[in-house]
């Protein structure tokens, strides 16, 4: 059987070794990826913590422990101030024989361990500090997506990034998935021509609440932070997050204007973030990124469409289609003609008007694999820059971007108002 | 119950009729290829749709046989 890891491998490298310029200076943590010379050392075994063990922190240990050849890295201590978590995970650590030092408070954590990367999975409000203390005591961050919960947090994480020499990589899985990549550089190369428009949407329909242990109702904005303003925008932070990041991927720029609208109008059931949003970012040249996000409804689920006067990239389908599509093979042209001869109806009095109907061209996949393994890579990658010392500055600013963007999303649902960047938050 | 006895003749002119249907799938095939400018490849990648034309035609051949038949019965 052929490694699907070892073809993960294989497609990045290619990618790599083929892409134009403007398609890696675009990625260009791909180059970093496809580089074997950063392997591991014996006397290198990079010490990690992870901080923040819910269902997020637990998935990326998972992953962390799926990275293909053994990184040679050890899971010294994991963090949480909430028992359950602790004992679920290193309940979970068994199967991998690994049992990490506890700890309730990451400050304690810093002091006692000498680490030299953590990955950060708390809830949203408490990236920024943990974050930035991580980064003041000489270790490279892992952060998951959103960066911070107000555009000042978000700058000041940026800033500790830069002001410590410390990596700084937020959990944006997608710049690691081998569709996005390879879409990107079609992107990048300008097969879709120009872009006008970007559309996405995440629709779910159900009320987003964990079951609490016990039925303690004492723990419901522990356990549901995302429902709760002071700890989360919601969909902002949760969903948006993600697209937009690939937005601005895909047009190598910010946006200049957002504006945008929000209510709750299904889950009245003592929430307080938005269940249903739209927003409308516009950038300089024209482009416009249009969201929306629900759960009410999913009937459509997630995408994003970039859509270019040539073609269209819908990622999450892993589909391309082009404005142009290839002819149907004759003969089925011809079984099409004679059906419409013969079952379509004739226009009485005049040319009649025909409904400018969605094409039903099924597109051509943008790469052939099933098999994504996103969040395997970017730890992967995470581990090679920490081996490495350093990663691209870029990887940190999709982060810094996307998030400021977020927020500024939220701002814009809460005045009314079309809002711009404020200066000091320009990179 | 009364057996049914079909004869080597008659199975060779069911053959026959089905190679004819099989073969003007075919012919409608390599027209539409000419007609649409499309690609040669398609004599062999679109056997499948040539092969579902040809079962039609044999099938439409049978109806016309059975309905040649009843008409001649009443003359």
């Amino acid at each position: 059987m052929i490694d699907k890891n070892q073809n993960r491998r294989d497609f990045i490298k290619n990618l790599a070794l083929t892409g134009s310029v403007a398609a890696l200076a675009a990625s260009p943590w791909l180059s970093v990826l496809a580089d074997n010379s950063i392997t591991k050392g014996p006397n290198e075994q990079i010490q990690i913590a992870v901080i923040g063990t819910g269902d997020r922190g637990k998935q990326l240990i998972r992953h962390l422990f799926e990275i293909p050849g053994k990184p040679n890295f050890k899971l010294l201590a994991i963090c949480d101030n909430f028992q359950l978590h602790l004992d679920n995970t290193l309940e979970l650590l068994k199967e991998h024989n690994c049992s990490p030092k506890t700890y309730t408070n990451h400050l304690q954590l810093l002091e006692n361990e000498k680490l030299d990367a953590v990955i950060i999975a708390t809830p949203l409000h408490q990236h920024a500090q943990i974050a930035i203390n991580c980064m003041q005591s000489g270790i490279h961050v892992f952060c998951e997506k959103a960066m911070a919960r107000n555009l000042e947090d978000i700058k000041r994480m940026y800033d500790t990034h830069i002001q410590q020499n410390r990596i700084l990589q937020i959990g944006h899985q997608r710049l690691f998935n081998p569709v996005y990549l390879e879409g990107m550089q079609r992107i990048h190369n300008g097969d879709l021509g120009t872009i006008g428009q970007i559309r996405a949407y995440w629709h779910r329909n159900n009320n987003w609440r964990r079951s609490l242990p016990n039925n303690d109702k004492s723990l419901e904005r522990k356990i549901n932070w995302r429902l709760y303003k002071e700890y989360s925008a919601g969909l902002l932070t949760e969903l948006l997050s993600h697209q937009i990041q690939v937005a601005i991927w895909a047009l190598q720029k910010t946006p200049i204007s957002v504006m945008g609208t929000g209510s709750i109008r299904f889950w009245k059931d003592g929430r307080e973030v938005n269940d249903n949003i739209a927003l409308i970012y516009s950038f300089e040249d024209g482009t416009q990124f249009v969201y929306d996000s629900m759960t009410s409804n999913k009937k459509y689920g997630l995408e994003e469409q970039i859509m270019g006067h040539k073609g269209t990239i819908e990622f999450e389908v892993n589909r391309q289609y082009s404005e142009t599509p290839p002819a149907a093979p004759g003969i089925q042209q011809l079984i099409n003609n004679v059906e419409h001869g013969l079952f379509d109806n004739l226009p009485i009095g005049g040319s009649s008007w025909v409904p400018e109907t969605a094409s039903k061209y099924k597109g051509e996949p943008i790469v052939k694999t099933n098999d994504l393994g996103d969040t395997t890579l970017e730890l992967e990658a995470f581990l090679k820059f920490v081996r490495a010392g350093s990663a691209p500055e870029k990887i940190t600013k999709e982060g810094y971007n996307a998030s400021i963007w977020t927020i500024l999303g939220e701002q814009a649902i809460n005045t009314g108002e079309q809002l711009h960047m404020p200066s000091e938050f320009i990179l | 119950m009364k057996d049914i006895l079909i004869k080597s003749k008659r199975i060779k002119k069911e053959l026959l009729y089905l190679l004819v249907s099989l073969a003007l799938a075919d012919l409608l095939n390599v027209i539409s290829i000419i007609v649409y400018k499309s690609s040669w490849k398609e004599i062999f990648t679109q056997l499948g749709y040539v092969f579902m034309i040809g079962i039609l035609f044999y099938i439409l051949s049978i109806i016309i046989r059975v309905l040649v038949r009843v008409i001649k019965s009443f003359f």
